[in-house]
């Protein structure tokens, strides 16, 4: 029987044995070893991969790589496509309490910015999924910002590294993939730090904003001789740069004058003479040869030593007269006049950080849009060739929160004002605002997107009338018959301390042949809930699409749905993308685009 | 006769297999040492007791061929320790089905006792077990982690005080004058319980720090936040006294240990680097020089310190400045740039009166070794030559394991030389910095940085060429 049991130690068993305790052990140092994997959910999807590279001025070789997954459309339809330029969350994402796919301590130090390619086409089964991303190399902690405001068929993509310094220059004519065309490094830019904002001219080059002060502190010298001091990078004073289709820089210009401006204009070290330069809006109008850009802030600032000096936030737009597109020159630098709110900070006043400025487009029509942040209202001039332009305010954002919530008390100051665009035909005014102000009680934090009816306020001329001078007026409306009138707001809500900050209006239609044409007037605008997180304000890292109706109600598109979660808005807060499990993202610039071949 | 001779022989043999075990586990109470978590002292000692326990089961299942048929009374006492063994393992082993099946086997013993060939099975795992638990002890014992006291290294601890547990870095851990470096938000600390000292802001450096006096060999320090107090245990050893230095150019030192010991080195070796001056930091201060001539310069303003390194570099810039025709000029001007060769300390300060005016000065040129959060973060119009680039991937993997580790920390050109282990041997080439907020002040004061950035919420890039 099996069952009889040895005296002594079965000899013959001693390895088996000793292979069990061995496996024993074994399993004990495999437990003491075993961590969670970071990231253990992710895992790179199939994309096809393929890489475009440019070495740059500074002997870098600087690449894109697609990485482009198929989707379900199968029919071949022609594609309208939404470009977000995106950056990595890093590993600090998930301290914020929206992030849901942040990378652990040292193991996601950093991974690459990339510019995301969404099926933006209406009806398509891919209506919403990211179908490319197009990773950047080497430079990581870009702080991908703004690119232009509108694409036209042939256009470059011009997208700013915030932080890096560094523009870069995208060909899009082969949607879905992405191409490298050219990099603008620091050391190409010496005149200008901290890139923003750009506008594509009819042959496809582009000026571009550049807020930050020069490279190194001292005397810089611009492509024409001018000179001017500056107090280092992210100082004061910023620059104009002019570029060509791939990104070469064909002029750098001062935004600052030759000559002292006011004496308001604050910088740290302060400057002398003093300037307001830090441009950050930038929108031009060829027919009128004139370029506009508006001043937001020395963004080179510091808290309680020296003390706070609202006056390192800017008041001022400029315009310059670009007649010869390579030789701008500064026509006139104007300060936006205060208005009626009393606010507890300088910086909440309505003039102060200026972040947008929108041009009007018809050829009767010379006025101009600005912006703030800090003062969140608009303001309107309604001629820019004007050698001294006025400007007024025209509309609070107060009215537009006290639409939508008129139980509450809605105060303004710092709410976040951004993204500002004309329609093509100059009827309508879009504007996103990231948040209600620090000194609203009750309510939530809500961000909004709301359209203007500026058709009268444009057709007045220099007739122009509406001001905004009362309290009154704020929460109101202006009282004078030219002055815009709100036709819909949109509340965004993000549970985040950030909120909706840039959008792009969708400047395609399909063709009854199927092409895409340039439209004037936009049914949809895509937006992202995103600022820059190194400020206060974050953003839950959505990016939804907007729906505006004949009679500009806008909604927000239940269709254009996250391809992972299946609710409204693309998530850039996921554990995978095309290019791997990188966690999330952070969304900044959007545009929509069209492939060469796809569009008229 | 046999049974009472075989448990003398277990109770002398289970000691003496735990005890190296007990001897790694037992110290600190954290860190997760061989296959258990930490946990502070309960949790050490039901280890110790269900490593005495498995000694015992495991020894009398192994001795069963030569024991024989096993009494009640054995019997009995194996059962009391399996079930004391598998409840510790229960307890004090943070992988659950590990834990599971060491219990399983250890309550399997006793009924496999009357079994021999059974009986040495299950002893010889439990034995495997107890050993690669021994083995694990005793070699972090013999080879200790970066967590663990050595006499005269930088101590870095994990304090657990309630639900927090903020890291604190001891440096240099010699006897006299030591520096107690915490995160951003101070915590109090002291030799003596009653009397505790916050820690405090220090010019130039990242988190908090207080100087606190430690004798030779072994003490305590307390470390108090939020009503909770906590010890911990230094080794001074017998080892030369602190720097005097200490409040100047300790942080920095402290970074560069800080650096070391992130690294999984010990930071003993890792030298101050205010003692001496490198011979790549002296190029590059030469190449800066050379740099700022270039641009029609014809004087600067030097600022140093009493250092070793500070009074090399002095020497150096007025040498290079010499050859360059450009004259060190003893004040400052609005068009003079100024070079700045002092410890973080001093150049704190100077930047400061930059930009408050109180100096003037066309930009300030800073010294490698002054590349830390601190020092960029004042707009003075900040450049420093580097031989890397911050926002390379080995710099933000430093700067990622520094913040896993020390999590306030911001990283340092100290503490990336210590922790890649060599300088960078490539070009230097200037870089700028500076703060990029966007934000005013008022909004700013709600907003905690992070991230791996080497200049939270601002950037350094590069702004020339290689400098010859």
């Amino acid at each position: 029987m099996a069952s009889i049991q040895p005296r002594s130690f079965p000899r013959r068993r001693t390895p088996a044995l000793a292979a069990l305790g061995a496996a024993a052990a074994g399993l004990l140092v495999a437990g003491v070893g075993f961590q969670p994997a970071a990231g253990a959910d992710a895992g790179a999807a199939d994309a096809a991969v393929s890489t475009s590279s440019f070495k740059g001025g500074d002997g870098t070789d600087y690449t894109v790589t697609n990485h482009i997954v198929r989707g379900k459309d199968a029919r071949g339809h022609r594609k309208e496509w939404l470009l977000v330029w995106t950056g990595d969350a890093g590993p600090e994402a998930g301290g914020k309490g929206h992030a849901a796919h942040g990378k652990t301590g040292a193991k996601g130090s950093a991974d690459p910015d990339f510019l995301a390619v969404i099926d933006a086409t209406r009806g398509s089964p891919d209506y919403g999924k990211v179908v490319n991303t197009a990773t950047l190399g080497p430079t990581l902690q870009n702080e991908p910002h703004h690119m232009q405001y509108v694409w036209h068929k042939g256009d470059k993509v011009f997208a700013g590294g915030l932080l890096s310094d560094t523009t870069y220059v995208f060909d899009v004519g082969q949607l879905p993939k992405i191409k490298l065309s050219g990099v603008v490094t620091p050391t190409d830019t010496p005149c200008g730090t901290v890139p923003d904002a750009f506008w594509t001219l009819k042959d496809g080059t582009a000026y571009g904003a550049y807020m930050g002060g020069p490279n190194v502190s001292g005397p810089c010298t611009y492509t024409h001789g001018e000179t001017r001091i500056g107090n280092g990078a992210g100082g004061t004073p910023g620059e104009v740069l002019r570029l060509d289709q791939n990104g070469k820089v064909r002029v750098e210009y001062p935004a600052a004058t030759k000559g002292p401006e006011a004496e308001t204009c604050h910088s740290i070290p302060q400057l002398d003479p003093p300037s307001c330069a830090n441009p950050h809006g930038i929108q031009a109008r060829e027919d009128l040869n004139r370029l506009i850009t508006s001043d937001f802030a020395e963004v080179r600032n510091l808290l309680g030593t020296p003390p706070a000096d609202f006056y390192i936030t800017r008041d001022t737009v400029r315009i310059y007269d670009i007649a010869k597109r390579d030789r701008p020159k500064l026509l006139s630098v104007s300060h936006l006049p205060d208005g009626p709110r009393k606010e507890p900070f300088g910086t909440y006043e309505e003039p102060r950080v200026v972040m947008e400025t929108t041009v009007t487009n018809e050829r009767r029509h010379r006025g101009a849009f600005a912006s703030t942040m800090g003062g969140a209202s608009i303001f309107y001039t309604p001629d820019i060739t004007d050698p001294k332009p006025k400007w007024r305010e025209v509309f609070d954002d107060t009215t537009a929160f006290t639409r939508l919530a008129p139980q509450l008390e809605n105060r303004v100051g710092m709410d976040g004002g951004a993204w500002l665009q004309t329609s093509a035909d100059d009827k309508y005014l879009y504007h996103t605002v990231m948040r209600r102000g620090d000194e609203s009680s009750g309510g939530k934090d809500t961000g909004m997107v709301y359209v203007l009816d500026i058709r009268k306020l444009v057709a007045s001329g220099k007739k122009t009338q509406c001001s905004i001078d009362t309290l009154d007026e704020t929460t109101r409306g202006g009282r004078e018959p030219d002055c815009p009138s709100l036709v819909s707001v949109l509340p965004i809500e993000d549970p985040t301390s950030g909120g909706p900050h840039w959008a792009a209006l969708d400047n395609f239609r399909p063709g009854y042949d199927g092409l895409y044409r340039e439209t004037r007037r936009p049914d949809r605008l895509a937006m992202a809930n995103y600022f820059v997180a190194a400020t206060p304000f974050d953003g839950d890292h959505r990016v939804c699409m907007v729906n505006i109706s004949p009679k500009q109600q806008l909604s927000l598109d239940q269709r254009f749905k996250d391809e992972r979660t299946g609710h409204p808005c693309v998530e850039f807060n996921r554990a995978e993308w095309p290019h791997g499990a990188t966690g999330d993202a952070r969304p900044h610039g959007v545009l929509f685009a069209v492939s060469d071949a796809d569009v008229r | 006769m046999r049974t009472a001779a075989l448990g003398a022989l277990l109770v002398a043999a289970a000691p003496a297999l735990a005890a190296p075990a007990f001897t790694a586990w037992a110290d600190g109470g954290h860190g997760g040492h061989g296959a258990v978590s930490g946990g502070g002292w309960p949790t050490t000692a039901i280890r110790v007791v269900a490593l005495l326990a498995t000694a015992v089961v495991a020894g009398a299942a192994l001795l069963r061929p030569r024991t024989g048929p096993p009494s009640r009374r054995l019997t009995a006492a194996v059962s009391v320790a399996a079930a004391v063994g598998a409840v510790g393992y229960l307890v004090a082993v943070d992988r659950v089905v590990l834990a599971l099946a060491l219990a399983a086997v250890a309550l399997a013993a006793p009924r496999l006792l009357p079994h021999p060939r059974r009986s040495v099975a299950v002893g010889t795992v439990l034995a495997g077990a107890l050993a690669a638990i021994v083995a694990s002890g005793s070699l972090t014992a013999a080879a200790p982690g970066p967590d663990r006291a050595v006499p005269g290294v930088p101590l870095l601890r994990d304090v657990a005080l309630g639900g927090a547990r903020p890291s604190i870095l001891v440096t240099p851990q010699r006897p006299g004058w030591n520096l107690v470096h915490a995160g951003d938000a101070p915590v109090s600390v002291g030799t003596s319980r009653d009397r505790l000292s916050a820690t405090e802001r220090l010019a130039g450096a990242p988190g908090t720090w207080r100087t606190v006096w430690l004798p030779s060999g072994r003490s305590t320090l307390y470390v108090g936040s939020g009503g909770r107090t906590a010890s911990v245990a230094v080794d001074t050893g017998r080892v030369q006294p602190a720097s005097p230095r200490l409040r100047t150019d300790g942080p920095e030192c402290a970074s560069a240990a800080l650096g070391a010991l992130v690294a999984g080195t010990r930071g003993a070796d890792v030298p101050c680097p205010a003692d001496r001056l490198d011979a790549a930091d002296a190029d590059a201060l030469r190449a800066t020089v050379a740099f700022i001539a270039g641009r029609r310069v014809r004087s600067v303003h030097l600022v140093g310190d009493g250092s070793p390194r500070s009074a090399a570099a002095e020497a150096v810039v007025r040498e290079a400045c010499a050859k360059a025709g450009v004259t060190v000029a003893a004040k400052a001007a609005a068009d003079r740039p100024v070079v700045v060769v002092a410890g973080w300390s001093g150049a704190d300060a100077t930047l400061r009166d930059l930009a408050r005016g109180a100096l003037r000065g066309q930009g300030a040129y800073l010294a490698p070794w002054l590349l830390t959060a601190p020092l960029l973060a004042v707009p003075a119009g900040q450049m420093l030559p580097l031989r890397f680039s911050p926002r390379d991937p080995e710099p933000l993997r430093y700067a990622a394991e520094l913040r896993s580790r020390f999590p306030d920390e911001t990283p340092s050109a100290a503490g990336f030389r210590a922790w890649r282990g060599a300088a960078d041997t490539g070009p230097a080439r200037l870089y700028s910095a500076s703060l990029v907020n966007l934000m005013p002040p008022a909004v700013l004061a709600q907003h905690p940085h992070s991230g791996t950035s080497w200049l939270p919420g601002g950037t350094i890039t590069v702004a020339t060429g290689p400098l010859r």
